[in-house]
């Protein structure tokens, strides 16, 4: 090949290969126009959003069904207890799945890989399934319609577990017998040595079950009947359910619950992207 | 602590390990957590499903009729809309499953074979992820509305546009024919991106050396895919399939935003049914059968398919 015609074939554009952009393009915008198209009908009036023809950026810029959402309808409350039980339940379930996963992985004891299996086991019973003995289990602990009957089932998860006693196993043996031999204590080495050496596994896990819990509906839909403690999941769909339909004020509802967790999204996707790949993910 | 130095094996399983009284502690611990957690969250209730399912359970009742095999029967063998509702789950399966596997690994193979933008694209199509599922289904159902709902807005607009007669209203969630498919389209736009990050994750670990190989020997790039990618994708493609015929099976909210199982029954699927049932109309017991019911197809068919794909899927792995 002599060099003229290298750069020829060089410069030439593959039609290929702009084919392939282009349904790639496509493609992302068909995925991120609902997105989008809720973001911009947020700021909307009523009227504007059932017009036709539709227009995609708002003509006249309001903020009235943003408002009318937070307040009137209390999305706002329903926004702090999401927030509430999310955040308490997150970083709790992260730390009990480190702490039995180490224990899964870096101690011996009887019975250890049979438990295991029955822990494993439990992830494939279908969630709804236990749905009606769990409510008896909050009716008789007495914890219907409070927060701890969201927070504390969620403090335990097989899935958690079985991903740390993964990732532990990169936690060497001889830097904890290191440790042990200058005296440090069991605990101490969980905490200042095993946990300083996963912090990927540890977000990656942690951004999993932020999105489980701040997505759950099922459960806090059976378990919650006082509309001061709903979560923004139920807040939505029995607004959705029983009022008489107000898109504006919907969709301004479901922005409300979408808008933090796609800014922290695109904050930390490469992150976030990693972890899950890493992590093979459920769901 | 006794009971659980019994409980620890003998030392010399682990020869590299120091025997220090602290681990005792942390292993009790753990043992009580987990057994706390497991005993009350899940093989109480999982014992208890079971047993209820053969009483006529109403828990506002003191004492419960036991009936046998009344309920499973009541299900299989009376209850016709047991038999729809599970018709519809399983229309939700499997355009969930085969048209999400499918077009996911094509974008899979497409996002892997550019050089720019492969950052933007994987955003992108994962965004849908991390929206939240109740959020998102009532966007959709704003999108689908038949009036004003931007996808019959558009197609009037285009209509209008090219001077061709209006077109009619197309009931997306509220025509029977129509309804369930809207839901298997929203369910792949909304799973998309889970299952093209793992898709993605498993061409990556593909060696580079095998296609050069291969080109080496003369294979195309048909050949190369259908005897290199597919083979060597065939775990990260089980896991994708095994999981998402589980999860779709079990899918609760885009029908109860969406359609609330109409229109006439169409988008009913079991778990709605058992929903409605057991907390709409308080039948714990039929509830309960139900629940085993589905429990019992879902590892048939998790255990048929791990056999048929004959893959080295490690739970979860």
């Amino acid at each position: 090949m002599t060099a003229a015609t290298a750069r020829r074939s060089r410069l030439r554009i593959d039609p290929r290969a702009v084919l392939l952009y282009l349904l790639l393009f496509i493609g992302a915008f068909a995925m991120l126009f609902p997105v989008l198209w809720m973001g911009m009908s947020t700021f909307k009036a009523e009227a504007e959003i059932s017009q036709y023809p539709p227009s995609f950026l708002p003509k006249t810029f309001t903020m009235e069904p943003l408002i009318a959402a937070w307040t009137k309808i209390k999305f706002g409350r329903y926004f702090m207890n999401s927030l509430l039980v999310t955040g308490v339940a997150t970083p709790l379930s992260v730390l009990t799945s480190a702490y039995l996963g180490f224990v899964w992985n870096k101690y011996d004891f009887r019975f250890k890989e049979p438990m295991f299996y029955v822990i494993i086991a439990t992830m494939m019973i279908p969630g709804p399934m236990l749905l009606i003995p769990h409510y008896q289990v909050v009716l008789w602990a007495n914890l219907l319609n409070t927060y701890a009957s969201i927070i504390v089932p969620a403090v335990v998860t097989p899935y958690g577990i079985f991903l740390m006693r993964q990732f532990m196993h990169s936690v060497p043996n001889e830097l904890l017998d290191a440790g042990r031999i200058d005296g440090a204590s069991e605990p101490r080495l969980f905490v200042f040595v095993a946990l300083p050496l996963v912090p990927s596994s540890l977000a990656a896990l942690g951004i999993i079950q932020f999105l489980a819990n701040w997505d759950n509906l099922l459960w806090p839909l059976v378990v919650l009947t006082n509309t001061a403690k709903y979560t923004l999941a139920v807040g939505l769909a029995t607004f959705a359910a029983e009022y008489e339909r107000n898109f504006a004020v919907q969709n301004a509802g479901a922005f409300i619950a979408v808008f933090p967790v796609v800014i922290a999204f695109l904050l930390f996707q490469r992150q976030i992207i990693r972890g899950i790949a890493l992590t093979g993910l459920k769901g | 602590m006794a009971l659980f130095e019994r409980l620890r094996r003998p030392q010399a399983t682990s020869p590299h390990r120091i025997r220090l009284a602290g681990q005792n502690a942390m292993i009790a611990g753990a043992i009580v957590l987990a057994a706390a957690y497991f005993l009350i969250w899940t093989v109480f209730p999982f014992i208890y499903t079971f047993i209820y399912s053969f009483f006529d359970w109403q828990p506002l009742r003191p004492t419960q009729e036991f009936l046998g095999l009344d309920n499973y029967a009541e299900a299989l063998f009376q209850d016709q809309r047991f038999w729809l509702a599970m018709g519809n789950s399983f229309e939700f399966a499997f355009g969930n499953v085969v048209l999400g596997t499918v077009i996911c690994l094509l974008v899979a193979v497409m996002i892997n074979s550019v050089k720019r933008f492969q950052a933007f694209f994987r955003a992108s199509y994962f965004m849908p992820t991390v929206t939240g599922m109740v959020a998102v289904a009532l966007v959709w159902e704003f999108i689908y509305q038949p009036r004003f709902g931007i996808l019959n807005t558009s197609i009037f607009a285009t209509a209008d546009f090219l001077n061709l007669p209006p077109p009619p209203e197309i009931g997306w969630l509220t025509r029977p024919q129509h309804a369930m498919n809207s839901l298997i389209l929203f369910g792949f736009w909304k799973f998309l991106g889970v299952r093209m990050i793992i898709l993605l994750a498993g061409l990556q670990n593909i060696p580079q050396t095998y296609y050069e190989a291969a080109q080496i020997d003369g294979a195309g790039a048909r050949a190369s895919f259908f005897r290199i990618t597919l083979p060597l994708l065939m775990p990260a493609l089980s896991f994708v399939v095994v999981v998402g015929v589980i999860n779709s099976l079990q899918a609760f909210v885009p029908m109860y935003v969406m359609t609330s199982g109409g229109p006439l029954f169409s988008t009913t699927t079991v778990v709605l049914l058992l929903y409605e049932k057991t907390f709409q109309l308080f039948r714990f017991g039929y509830g309960a059968a139900i629940s085993f019911i589905l429990f019992a197809i879902i590892m048939l068919m998790t255990f048929v398919q791990l056999r048929f794909l004959r893959s080295s899927w490690d739970v979860g792995a």
